[in-house]
């Protein structure tokens, strides 16, 4: 989809799935690949990355911590 | 068969429970949390949607619920987290095992306990307790929700209240209140909550929950696989994976949110009346008869307890058995809860309703206990 925001855990990427999808944003959760976050198996959402701004905005607003945002640069 | 053992495991389920384990067991069989293949996650799905069920049921987050093997395994990542080295833990008189052993066990770690009174629920009698055994180094109260013998249900909202004032961590084994009574983690005041899966909520066996309050952290009991992380040695701080360790089982936990998904469309008042309903009219049965001695009669909730003069307690469950009635005799795992109630000899009978036992069961046993208490 072009961007990934790094989740800090499988419980998290479900949630933030869950939220993002509620709120509009078209999103999808996978697998991060290990060498991006240094410790091993992770999970983020992929999503457009002109929706990141916005999907962020929803996990604050439910203060749902999220890790780095990987592409769109 | 008239089935009358509900407190220890719910039986039957309601059709969805078994239609639900049954379908996540064929179509989606991979490991939750592990990999993003299309099964695995299916499997995470579930997992995800019973912990958002049990966040309305209980008032919390999802990722605050954590998924247990059972009561027993919930209670034992809560006390050996809270009762610090050293420390003292009270407990009321009605424990489970699953707590009185934990809290004994814990003595190697120079863990002491007291055990407070359940007075019969009066809560100023149980405060006035509590407060009186308290000491400096107290960093743990247990409290039994409602007592898996007799009924008798504590006043955990002050109890809560107190350990709050206090600073020392309140933890609630509702594993005979949820499902037949509202527990909240708010309104309790409890730092955690722990329930079993299989019983007032209608899941299947090997199912539990930990209810915990977002700002608490616990150890775990078991340390391995998470999914995350995997290059590091220690366990992930963030909840449920930290308290998760291998794989989780995508088919309980989708028959335990099939249970409370359940429980909340029926409705937890409608399901908890026709309890009451059915243990008030046994207990009125039995209080009649002149051989019978009913336990805590003014506390039924779902439960009663009781033994007929004469007869141990296993002899009784014999014979109600031999006609089909299944009842729980002995001391249901509950040694301190049968001293207070003065059947710490040979224990008591217990008859326990669920949402779908009928007057007409009552009746029946009713007339072949009447019939016992004439032999």
């Amino acid at each position: 989809m072009g961007c990934i925001i790094a989740m800090r855990s499988a419980t998290y990427a479900e949630k933030s799935l869950r939220l993002l999808k509620s709120a509009g944003i078209s999103c999808e959760k996978v697998s991060v690949d290990p060498s991006f976050t240094g410790r091993g198996c992770a999970f983020g959402i992929s999503l457009p990355c002109r929706d990141v701004d916005a999907a962020k905005n929803v996990l604050d607003s439910r203060h749902v911590t999220y890790g780095d945002v990987i592409g769109g640069h | 068969m008239i089935y009358l053992d509900n407190a220890a495991t719910t039986w039957p389920k309601p059709e969805c429970v078994y239609t639900e384990t049954d379908r996540v067991m064929r179509y989606c069989g991979g490991s939750a949390g592990r990999g993003s293949h299309k099964l695995s996650a299916a499997a995470s799905e579930c997992l995800y949607s019973m912990r958002e069920t049990a966040g309305m049921l209980f008032g919390c987050e999802p990722e605050n619920v954590i998924f247990t093997h059972n009561a027993t395994h919930a209670l034992n990542l809560a006390i050996k987290s809270f009762a610090t080295d050293g420390s003292h833990v009270l407990i009321s008189d009605l424990e489970h095992n699953s707590v009185l052993r934990p809290v004994t066990a814990l003595g190697k770690m120079n863990v002491t306990f007291d055990v407070y009174g359940s007075h019969f629920g009066s809560a100023e009698a149980v405060i006035r307790d509590i407060k009186s055994k308290i000491r400096q180094n107290t960093s743990l109260v247990v409290a039994c929700h409602t007592s898996n013998v007799c009924g008798i249900t504590l006043p955990i909202e002050k109890i809560g209240a107190l350990c709050r004032k206090k600073g020392i961590a309140f933890v609630v084994d509702a594993s005979q209140s949820s499902g037949h009574r509202a527990v909240d983690l708010t309104s309790s005041g409890a730092d955690a909550i722990c329930t079993a899966g299989h019983k007032g909520l209608y899941g299947p066996q090997g199912t539990g929950l930990l209810i915990l309050r977002g700002d608490r952290q616990l150890s775990p009991l078991l340390e391995g696989g998470t999914g995350i992380n995997s290059l590091e040695r220690e366990m992930p701080e963030l909840l449920p994976e930290r308290l998760e360790a291998g794989t989780q089982s995508a088919s309980l936990a989708a028959g335990l949110d099939a249970g409370m998904k359940w429980l909340m469309k029926t409705g937890l008042s409608v399901i908890s009346c026709r309890e009451r309903e059915l243990a008030a009219g046994l207990t009125d049965e039995l209080l009649s008869m002149k051989k019978v001695r009913v336990f805590a009669p003014s506390c039924t909730g779902s439960t009663v307890s009781f033994n007929i003069d004469g007869m141990p307690p296993s002899g009784v469950g014999e014979k109600l058995d031999r006609v089909g009635i299944c009842v729980r005799c002995g001391f249901h795992c509950s040694p301190l809860a049968h001293r207070t109630l003065g059947t710490g000899e040979n224990g008591s009978v217990r008859v326990s309703f669920g949402a779908f036992n009928e007057m007409r069961e009552v009746r029946f046993l009713r007339d072949v206990v009447y019939t016992l208490t004439r032999e």
